[in-house]
């Protein structure tokens, strides 16, 4: 699917905003100065992606995934490797990590983070094109990309949408990807409303 | 009251669930509020439904709370307050006096209406979260005190390495100088000090190896395990004249993630230790090679040497523990140590089997394998 330079811009934008609203959310609840930058977007047909998996797909990921459905339906998640989720926690939390795992206390932390994120991006998305989702409750993975993303959606129709997402608390830069996954048709329906919505 | 066609169902159903439950209004009006939460807090449904919930907990009015609320009101996506960054969103105590700690999710339900309502399930963690915070304090005291033991270690085989070498030397000098007044039996006693010496620097230097590999960042490439035993086996087949009689049988071995000097001194240890205890048979043989246990690969380094009751495997793998006597077999006991060390560096778990008179075999595993 090929995007007009306008409908990529207006849905980095959609998605910046999201997260910009996720970091004040964050630096609410932990009083820390976070700083949250989503510098590319990325789309991609499910058949490319699981024909030739990203690089680094060996290395074991931690996610965050809440699915929605409306006029356009999908999963969207929030993606970190392993030992960066860990770190991640451990400066919003102000915990010394032990070791780079993630125990389930961590891990209900990295959900509402990424709750904090993904809800940012939705509630963006939702608010500024007018649209009504319904959501499920978030719910944390692990595993290799191939294995995360055929979990969260197993049509090769689908779409798949990356923003690189950069987080910036105590001077250290922590990456992670947002990835929405949208069902067949789903991705030209959401087009369709930002074109509808913002001309 | 639930009510479906055949079946009337009394109370609040939210009653019967071990989780505190509660609805609120967008204007923060408690509508329900389960016999859970009740005994939690020791307010009753009669004292709070209907009364705004920032009433009895102030709280709910600060933005970290309201604003993601008021999302839920909007019908938006479901929000998590994990024990983590919050501890509880409804404080109430333990018995030991405590405070409850909770992991909430907070869940839009439509209404006729324009507003959601939203509903709060509050899940009771404090059990959990008190053993973890106990985990990790002893885990990093552990941490610490193995960091200073192996600091201590460090500085102390390094200090000691100073007076032994003054020993040595002043020994040789002594020797020297008085070479033409000393009879036999003085001289053999120089010789025992010098010897013990020699003993304590091997033992300084094994400990010190020991305590380098534990120190030592790991770089982790693929490594191709056959290439790696044979040239182990080439390089001390041409240090040693004498190993010329072992016939080492190397199968191909699949490759291994780790760091390549690391799992070099593996193969080293191993086979010096392999041509220790089998020289001095008729046909020593060392078997290099690898199976699958349990979807793990496993590799073995095998010899059909003096082997080892089994009823000491324990004792094979701790420092300066040996199974055979130092005249016979030199050597400090630090060289399975040290292959211990890097094997569960990388992850991984060492073993053995033996039997005596029938030769010893090593099995490890290392945590990650090249695809």
């Amino acid at each position: 699917m090929e995007l007009t330079d306008k409908e990529s811009d207006i849905l980095k934008e959609l998605i910046n905003i999201g997260v910009g609203k996720a970091a004040g959310v964050l630096n609410q609840i932990t009083g820390l100065h976070i700083i949250l930058h989503v510098p590319t977007l990325k789309i991609t047909p499910m058949s490319e992606v699981a024909h030739h998996p990203e690089e680094g797909d060996a290395s074991d990921l931690a996610a965050v995934y809440l699915g929605f459905e409306g006029n356009f339906s999908g999963k969207a998640g929030l993606l970190f490797p392993t030992d960066s989720a860990a770190l991640l926690v451990s400066l919003l939390t102000g915990e010394d990590s032990i070791d780079a795992d993630l125990d389930s206390l961590r891990v209900g932390t990295l959900t509402e983070i990424g709750n904090i994120v993904i809800n940012g991006v939705m509630g963006s998305i939702g608010n500024v094109l007018k649209q009504h989702l319904i959501y499920t409750t978030p719910t944390y993975l692990e595993g290799k990309l191939p294995s995360l993303i055929s979990s969260t959606i197993d049509n090769e129709e689908a779409v798949f949408l990356t923003a690189q997402t950069r987080f910036n608390v105590k001077e250290k830069d922590i990456q992670g990807e947002i990835i929405l996954t949208f069902g067949i048709g789903s991705f030209d329906a959401l087009i369709n409303i930002i074109n509808e919505q913002l001309d | 009251m639930i009510q479906t066609p055949d079946i009337t169902v009394r109370n609040d159903v939210t009653d019967y669930i071990p989780m505190g439950i509660m609805i609120l209004r967008d204007d923060f009006t408690v509508l329900s509020w389960n016999k859970c939460l009740e005994q939690w807090t020791g307010i009753c449904k009669e004292d709070i439904i209907n009364q705004d919930i920032r009433k009895h907990f102030p709280h709910f009015a600060q933005p970290m709370y309201s604003s993601r609320l008021t999302t839920i009101f909007e019908g938006g996506p479901p929000a998590i307050f994990s024990s983590q960054l919050h501890k509880y969103i409804i404080p109430s105590k333990l018995p030991t006096g405590e405070l409850r700690i909770q992991h909430t999710v907070v869940t839009a339900v439509e209404t006729e209406g324009d507003s959601s309502l939203a509903l709060f399930a509050v899940q009771d963690v404090s059990d959990f979260s008190k053993r973890m915070q106990d985990y990790f304090m002893v885990s990093k005291a552990l941490k610490q005190s193995n960091e200073e033991l192996e600091s201590f270690t460090y500085s102390v085989s390094h200090d000691l390495k100073a007076p032994l070498r003054a020993i040595n030397g002043f020994s040789g000098i002594l020797e020297k100088k008085l070479k033409d007044r000393l009879n036999g039996e003085d001289m053999e006693l120089l010789k025992i000090i010098r010897d013990s010496v020699d003993e304590i620097n091997h033992l300084i230097e094994d400990l010190l190896a020991l305590s380098r590999v534990g120190r030592k960042a790991i770089k982790s490439v693929e490594i191709n395990m056959t290439e790696l035993a044979e040239f182990v086996a080439q390089t001390q087949s041409k240090q040693d004249a004498a190993l010329a009689r072992v016939k080492f049988k190397i199968e191909k071995l699949p490759p291994c993630e780790g760091d390549p000097g690391l799992i070099r001194q593996i193969y080293t240890n191993l086979i010096t230790n392999a041509v220790k205890f089998s020289i001095d048979e008729t046909e020593p043989v060392i078997e290099i090679g690898s199976c699958t246990i349990a979807g793990d690969t496993v590799y073995t380094v095998a010899d059909n040497g003096i082997g080892f009751d089994m009823q000491y495997v324990e004792k094979i793998f701790g420092v300066f523990q040996r199974l055979s006597r130092a005249e016979k077999f030199p050597g400090t006991g630090v060289g399975l140590a040290i292959v211990k060390r890097i094997v569960e560096r990388h992850g991984g778990k060492v073993w053995a089997e033996g039997e005596v008179g029938k030769g010893a075999k090593i099995f490890f595993t290392l945590g990650k394998q090249a695809s």
